[in-house]
């Protein structure tokens, strides 16, 4: 939100924007971004699959283009953070980019098939506290403490629903 | 003027940071990460090693896993990580300010959150609010520390103990992206473009380090793309990619500082054998397994039959009889 983030620009009649500077993760100003292509000269991403390119997404942001939120090359992004150190404004935070711009998919109920492996895996985590086969090797109440703070936090609630999500997109899909 | 200093992000290696990594002997945690089952002999084999330099670090069955796979995967709000990484730095502080861990993504998790809440400081209040109303305080001033910092700043006190030397062996280190891409520069030990702590611990042990083009592309686990993408094709491209680099250079191993880089790339080759007839077979080595054979760590605490591609070939060719 623009209150966290006190030098991002308040940028109006650009919701996506606006949007975007909504989530906790946000710092980014868009329109400091000058195009130059360097978030793309090391990502690992573009260098197996064109269609990814950061500095194109990053231009769909700065031109209002919410169609961005349904695309599935958000999904392609490898989260290396290369981009972080590598824009010469200091500015571009592409890695959180994506996040937030995967988690609008996910409010909005696209990209949801994405989901179908991840699901099981905080599953894990919130049965016992580990990722990791078989018993954990936390004692009892350690593994009770970390539910706890999983439930006040809000994540439990939020795999629920990604759970309610994923089933009806999978129940749509037989249909 | 920040701008104009990350034009080049070369810049040597941190030596604020180096100051900062904890001594041989200096007490420390050991967090453990979640591939304890996958590759058993770095949780092991790190104890040892410290064991061998007169260390003890601590350890607790009250941590959890790491918050790596919360922002990654998407499925938490940002508060969840924020508190399960400063719960687990609760419980290393009841033990010890230095923190180690063997993962880069254990690594990334504990530096992430703490810049996040240092970029948004309601954030912390959020978070404390929360842990306090379950009785945990938030850790004063815990330091989080990777194993290959560790090591390089004790490589001289470890190459002392060496029982077998790295001299026969070709290695190309693969350093992962999370040890050298941080929010927070101030934690990163390298330099982003050339980095060189990994190879100076190899080299202490006389390795030879093999340079090569792809040394810093990514594994082609992408931290994520492995379990979200079901084709993973990708991830395979890349990981391809990078090997094809590597084999170019007729290696005996690869030598990472990841269990995640090392479980993609060991697995992988499996995969790719499978897509496209590749046949590739470089073992593929944590720094804590390749220390833990050099110093003449037993067979039955390195458990190196836990990996895909057989590493025998590695252990024959600088003595190491476990």
């Amino acid at each position: 939100m623009a209150g966290t983030n006190p030098e991002v620009s308040d940028h109006h009649g650009h919701d996506l924007i606006d949007t975007i500077n909504s989530h906790p993760l946000s710092g980014t100003d868009y329109f400091a971004c000058i195009q130059c292509g360097r978030c793309v000269g090391s990502c690992p991403a573009a260098q197996v699959n064109e269609k990814f390119n950061m500095r194109l997404i990053n231009r769909r942001i700065i031109d209002n283009d919410w169609s961005i939120i349904e695309d599935e090359i958000i999904w392609d992004c490898f989260y290396c953070q290369a981009c972080v150190n590598l824009c010469p404004r200091d500015n571009i935070d592409c890695y959180k980019t994506i996040l937030i711009l995967r988690d609008l998919a996910l409010e909005r109920g696209h990209g949801i098939s994405h989901m179908k492996n991840v699901l099981p895996v905080m599953d894990m985590y919130l049965d016992k506290g580990v990722l990791a086969d078989g018993p954990s090797w936390m004692d009892a109440g350690a593994v009770e403490e970390v539910k706890a703070i999983l439930q006040a936090t809000g994540l439990q609630e939020r795999v629920e629903k990604l759970k309610a999500k994923h089933a009806n997109s999978v129940q749509g899909a037989t249909r | 003027m920040a701008m104009f200093e990350t034009r080049s992000r070369s810049r040597g290696i941190n030596e604020a940071r180096v100051a900062s990594i904890p001594l041989a002997n200096d007490p420390i945690f050991y967090f453990q990460g979640c591939t304890e089952k996958v590759y058993p002999g770095i949780n092991a084999g790190f104890m040892e090693i410290c064991k061998a330099v007169g260390n003890t670090p601590f350890t607790s069955s009250a941590q959890s896993c790491c918050a790596g796979n919360f922002l990654a995967f998407n499925t938490s709000p940002i508060e969840a990580a924020v508190a399960i990484s400063k719960r687990n730095l609760a419980v290393a502080g009841q033990h010890s300010k230095n923190c180690v861990t063997t993962c880069n993504g254990c690594f990334t998790s504990f530096c992430n959150c703490e810049a996040y809440v240092n970029h948004d400081p309601s954030l912390l209040e959020r978070v404390g609010v929360l842990l306090g109303a379950k009785n945990i305080e938030m850790p004063a001033d815990v330091k989080v520390f990777h194993v290959a910092e560790y090591f390089y700043k004790n490589r001289d006190v470890l190459a002392k103990l060496a029982r077998h030397s790295l001299k026969s062996l070709r290695l190309a280190v693969h350093y992962g992206c999370h040890f050298l891409h941080q929010e927070d520069r101030a934690v990163v030990v390298d330099d982003v473009e050339h980095p060189r702590v990994i190879e100076d611990v190899l080299s202490s042990f006389k390795g030879n380090n093999v340079d090569y083009k792809e040394k810093l592309t990514c594994c082609g686990a992408g931290l994520n793309q492995r379990i979200i993408k079901e084709d993973r094709i990708n991830s395979l491209l890349l990981t391809r990619r990078k090997l094809a680099s590597i084999a170019s250079h007729d290696v005996d191993a690869i030598v990472v500082v990841c269990p995640y880089c090392q479980l993609h790339l060991d697995n992988a080759q499996v995969e790719l054998e499978v897509e496209f007839d590749d046949e590739f077979s470089i073992p593929v080595l944590h720094l804590v397994e390749v220390i833990g054979m050099a110093l003449g760590l037993p067979k039955d605490v390195l458990h190196l039959d836990a990996h895909k591609v057989a590493v025998e070939g590695v252990a024959t060719k600088m003595g190491y009889t476990g």
